[in-house]
């Protein structure tokens, strides 16, 4: 990997921990979802809740749609580093870099329906919650892409042939378990209370938190891969001592 | 890993087959404390559960830090479910 | 033959201690095991909670069906060991055979799980009819998706990495596709007393 490549790539690992930071603190400490408002909660609750603080969700949800972006220039970074690694063609890498760019879909929505009912918390209530409704919906059942995203990228670096490999193996499980612990989504919508609904243990703490430290860890490694690969060039690329002189 | 023999193997199964129809029975018939009872089908599971670690899966030979991740969740599992029956 | 990543199987190197297959893939079984610990806590937190409604629930529940479950799954996981035993001793057609064997054992597991499933829902339990036959429908449910993932990967392993040539590749997935399908097995001995005998 080029000099100039490597430093993209290390942008890239750096983005990641921007989405998180950005993400966490708009999203969810202004956008008050650690955790979200549960789904049994009645409609004038709510709308009190949106109109009491309509400010800081403002900011908190406008912020958090833009950071979403940060999610795709960390695929991006990640899948060049797959690239360097995926023997037998690329479509898994190909496969990771279109499902985190999709995952920017689901998150930046989320943010913008909220920020509907922030815009405008005067209106009905039923239409608060019916927002409020739509956009943990739309975050949680988009998480097909992401499932997608963290499995190939799994796969591929599992089957990193280098001595040590790029990244560590365990860590490509990790994402892969992670990710299909997702699935648990499907049943949440059946749920307005209790470990099944979209702020229980289950769909939220370990759904949203498990990404979180994998996504760290994971642009940590693109760090030092960015190195490794760096210097890999160097060395393939070392200038070649001279031959020796033979005289006739 | 596998250092348990076929002979070895099969007096695993033939306890954990026999360890369930004990817990059964047990579950169905015994008519004293419903805590007593509950410890008794639990710590039966966790026992099958021992069982299956170190014959089935040989955990004898797992790495030390492995050998106590299990013995650990065996023995949260077990004493969370008998605490929070006998406590409720 | 490529290398496989970090093959400290002590298959290899007997006597050394090491997980068996491929290390990394027990990080998966550690987050399994983690999770169900999990959901028996927050059936054990959510039970203390809801104590009367979660008796007369789990009174109309039927454990026969679960029982012969249990004999039947330790038998498949007892096939499963006997199969790795004859596929490093050497008798990798009988190693097969018990692969398809367990993951057979496996399917009709499944089966009677859902002729149980099918019990409850025409008598009325659905998984939202209450809040003990929702953990009764989601653990036993979680568990059941695991099992079937793993007889689709019982049933691949047997049909390609027990093949007569010895490849210790192959060694590394038949030895991970049986740790895994333990797990299954190890997660049932606490699934079952909890949902169907613990009073």
């Amino acid at each position: 990997m080029t000099p100039y490549e490597a430093r993209l790539v290390r942008l890239s690992a750096w983005s990641c921990f921007l989405f998180i930071l950005l993400f966490g603190v708009f999203w969810g400490v202004l956008g008050r979802n650690i955790p979200p408002y549960p789904p049994d909660m009645p409609a004038a609750d709510l709308a009190a809740v949106y109109r009491a603080h309509a400010a800081t969700l403002r900011i908190g949800f406008s912020v958090g749609a833009v950071s979403c972006a940060f999610l795709a220039t960390w695929a991006i970074g990640l899948f060049r580093i797959m690239l360097k690694i995926e023997r037998d063609g690329q479509i898994l890498s190909y496969v990771q870099l279109v499902g985190g760019v999709l995952t920017v879909i689901f998150t930046t929505y989320t943010c913008t329906i909220l920020l509907a009912a922030a815009f405008r918390p005067e209106q009905d209530p039923a239409q608060i919650r019916m927002l409020f409704d739509l956009a943990w919906l739309t975050l949680d059942l988009g998480f097909g892409v992401t499932t997608m995203q963290y499995i190939a990228f799994g796969v591929v670096a599992i089957g990193d042939e280098r001595e040590k490999p790029l990244f560590p193996k365990w860590l490509a499980w990790l994402g892969i378990w992670v990710s299909l612990e997702f699935l648990v989504e499907i049943i949440m919508p059946y749920f307005r209370t209790g470990p099944f609904s979209w702020l229980g243990m289950f769909p939220y703490w370990l759904a949203f938190f498990g990404p979180f430290a994998w996504m760290t860890s994971v642009a940590v490694w693109m760090l030092k891969a960015a190195d490794r690969l760096e210097a890999e060039y160097a060395s393939e690329n070392a200038p070649r001592a001279p031959r020796p002189q033979t005289t006739i | 890993m596998l250092t348990s023999s076929l002979k070895t193997l099969r007096r695993a199964w033939i306890a954990l087959a026999v360890i369930t129809l004990l817990s059964f029975a047990v579950a169905e018939k015994f008519s004293g404390p419903a805590a007593l009872e509950t410890a008794v089908v639990v710590a039966a599971g966790a026992v099958k559960g021992r069982i299956i670690l170190v014959q089935f899966m040989g955990a004898r030979m797992f790495p030390a830090a492995w050998r106590i991740f299990f013995a650990t969740w065996l023995l949260v599992n077990t004493a969370v479910i008998i605490g929070f029956f006998t406590l409720s | 033959m490529p290398r496989v990543g970090n093959q400290s199987s002590s298959a290899v190197n007997p006597g050394v201690f090491a997980l068996p297959g491929e290390p990394a893939f027990w990080t998966f079984i550690a987050a399994d095991s983690g999770l169900f610990a999990l959901l028996f806590l927050q059936y054990c937190l959510d039970r203390a909670s809801h104590l009367q409604g979660f008796i007369a629930e789990q009174s109309t529940l039927a454990a026969g069906i679960a029982v012969v479950n249990t004999v039947i799954l330790v038998t498949s996981s007892w096939a499963l060991a006997v199969a790795v035993q004859h596929a490093s001793g050497g008798d990798r057609r009988l190693a097969r055979q018990l692969v398809f064997t367990t993951s057979a054992l496996g399917a009709c597991f499944a089966a009677l799980k859902v002729v149980e499933y099918i019990l409850e829902i025409r008598a009325g339990h659905s998984f939202v009819a209450g809040t003990f036959f929702m953990y009764y429908f989601i653990i036993t449910g979680i568990h059941l998706v695991h099992l079937l993932i793993g007889v689709l990967a019982l049933t691949f392993i047997g049909a390609r990495c027990v093949r007569d040539s010895e490849s210790s590749r192959d060694t590394v997935i038949l030895e991970c596709g049986a740790s895994y399908w333990h797990l299954i097995d190890l997660l049932w001995m606490f699934i079952f007393p909890l949902t169907y005998l613990a009073r």
